[in-house]
């Protein structure tokens, strides 16, 4: 009998969803979850409640200026398109009400896409078909960077990874990854320029501050060190690309 | 006196009239002498012309006005200005003609309204549904087979994929200003693409320059897309510097495509075995070529003695096209 018939359900449910901090040490955030497609909203409660999160769901616009004046809530998720109004609206009319975060799914293509990150106010968007784990990630890192203060550096997510700057953590699929301080420097050095190459004297330059440990090592050894630590498959990886006689490059577009 | 040729037509009378009352009236006073004879056939005409142009100034006049406001909506309306009407004066042909061209602009202005607005919606309408596919595979959990779930999640891929394709070509026609213009490191980009497979090479130079990002990075994997699906390995991607100019080669190992099939590769639409089973719209090669026109470049295809080669050039220091 395969091994993995006879996982609990606690079991299944930490690999779907990552360990279930918020269950255990604190109460169910609670999510507003503004979509008007409603089997779209059906699925995405029954998947966010695995997660540990309280979900509650509106459908309009109005409803969810509405509901939010009532009871106060964690997060936002936030269709673009509503019948009754525009999501961008909603978001800033929200916006006035409210501080919790808001996470605006669009689809990509949309014109939108690239002004949403811009001036609404919306803390983070993630476009539509989202990978569920990604939607996970994204949601847990407005959450956490709420809880951990407003005036922190705001985490960066790549896909299912969370690179958290001022708690200095590293994170996949919610669950935290060790690596050294001088490997983290470098990884937020790649991460801050992804989409450019960088050779290995630039990426030195970068992290020239860090205190050194293991100086003996070369980059490379570091980066292979991170791979191992951020890569579905360190060696076919994915989010840091060797480009041979040039350096490294952290990819933007990441699963 | 609503139609213009009447109106002419009376002004014309009036004038002819006027000319005959002042004809009647030097009659009088004609003795036969050579001087008054001279007098008749120098001031005659002129005075006949004069009359005509007098009497039928203000009418062309006003006529040109009308006529120059026309061709300036006209204009405006060619040059993209969706919303140029014309005021409708009086009852006449010119008024008609301004009203069919009010009625004919306000369609087009209708019709432009409601592409765009199909194009903005349509991309969320059909991923809306994707998402919970995606959703319910996701949610499907340990239970289902490993293996049947990675293929639901390509299958969604490459939905996404067509979805993204058929958008882009209207939207590329349609719209003609870029949406983004950003600095781009291509070699990051193309080493992006690359890596989303498992042996293709890629040897290059730095080359950077501002462009759509998400456009190249289509340009990028569709090459790539299609040498893996239609072509054979090894590929090859090559990113060169000739002067001014970064040139992209993906290239890989299958036959080499005849020349009448090749004429037509980058033809919406255009696929070489339409029956094959290898499923596509044919839009990829004609997105490739719109991408680098877009940017001020050009995609071009070439036979060499290894396989096929799929050639993008790509000016470094040119602005975004705007056409
Ligand atoms: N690398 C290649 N090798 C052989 N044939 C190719 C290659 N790239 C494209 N083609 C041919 O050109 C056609 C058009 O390509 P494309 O526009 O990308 O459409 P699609 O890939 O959707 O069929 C393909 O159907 C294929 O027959
Ligand atoms: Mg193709």
């Amino acid at each position: 009998m395969p091994r993995n018939t006879r996982r609990t359900r606690a079991e299944n449910r930490r690999l779907r969803f990552g360990p279930a901090i918020s269950t255990v040490t604190r109460m169910a955030e609670r999510i507003l979850l503004v979509e008007d497609d409603a089997r779209l909203a059906e699925m995405l409660s029954e998947y966010l409640g695995g997660a540990g999160f309280r979900v509650v769901h509106v459908g309009f616009g109005a409803a969810a200026l509405e509901r939010l004046a009532a009871e106060p809530c964690d997060a936002v998720v936030l269709d673009l398109m509503l019948p009754d109004m525009d999501g961008l609206d909603v978001c800033r009319q929200l916006r006035t009400k409210s501080d919790a975060p808001v996470l605006m799914l669009t689809a990509r293509g949309d014109a939108t896409d690239r002004i949403v990150g811009l001036e609404l106010g919306a803390d983070d968007y993630l476009p539509k078909p989202f990978a569920p784990r990604e939607l996970l990630a994204r949601l847990r890192a407005i959450l956490r960077r709420r809880g951990n203060g407003t005036s922190s550096e705001a985490p960066l997510c790549f896909g299912r990874l969370e690179i958290d700057r001022a708690a200095r953590t590293l994170r996949i699929d919610g669950a935290e990854r060790m690596i050294t301080s001088y490997q983290f420097a470098l990884l937020v050095a790649l991460a801050e320029n992804a989409g450019r190459v960088l050779s290995r004297d630039t990426l030195m330059d970068l992290v020239k501050g860090e205190a050194l440990e293991a100086f003996d090592r070369s980059i490379d050894v570091h980066v292979s060190r991170i791979r191992a630590a951020i890569e579905d498959d360190a060696k076919h990886p994915r989010r840091i690309i060797t480009v041979r006689g040039a350096g490294y490059v952290f990819a933007k577009a990441q699963e | 006196m609503s139609h213009l040729h009447t109106r002419f037509f009376l002004t014309l009378l009036g004038s002819l009239a006027a000319f005959a009352l002042g004809g009647i009236a030097f009659m009088h006073i004609d003795d036969g002498s050579r001087v008054v004879h001279v007098v008749h056939s120098f001031i005659i005409f002129p005075a006949l012309a004069l009359c005509i142009g007098i009497a039928t100034y203000p009418l062309t006049r006003r006529l040109l006005r009308r006529l120059e406001r026309l061709e300036q909506a006209v204009d405006a309306l060619g040059a993209g200005d969706l919303s140029a009407r014309v005021a409708v004066e009086g009852k006449d042909e010119v008024a008609r003609l301004a009203q069919s061209f009010n009625r004919a602009a306000g369609r087009i202005e209708d019709l432009v309204v409601a592409h765009k607005r199909l194009l903005a919606n349509a991309s969320h309408e059909l991923r809306t549904p994707l998402a919970r596919v995606r959703l319910a595979v996701e949610l499907m959990g340990e239970s289902a087979d490993p293996k049947r779930k990675a293929g639901l999640d390509g299958d969604i891929a490459e939905l996404d994929q067509l979805i993204d394709e058929i958008l882009l070509a209207s939207r590329l026609d349609a719209v003609a200003s870029p949406d983004t213009d950003e600095e781009v490191d291509l070699l990051a980009l193309a080493a992006e693409e690359c890596a989303r497979y498992r042996d293709v090479r890629l040897d290059g130079v730095r080359a950077v320059r501002r462009g759509d990002p998400r456009l190249l990075r289509r340009l990028l994997r569709n090459l790539l897309d299609n040498a893996q699906r239609h072509g054979a390995a090894p590929i090859e991607v090559r990113l060169m510097r000739c002067g001014d100019t970064a040139e992209i080669v993906v290239a890989d190992h299958g036959p080499v495509i005849p020349d009448n099939q090749a004429a037509h590769l980058f033809e919406p639409f255009y696929r070489r075995n339409a029956s094959g089973q290898v499923s596509g719209a044919g839009l990829g090669l004609s997105l490739v070529r719109q991408i680098a026109r877009r940017h001020g470049g050009e995609a071009h295809y070439r036979a060499t003695a290894a396989g096929n080669c799929f050639v993008v050039t790509l000016p470094l220091d040119v602005p975004v096209l705007s056409a």
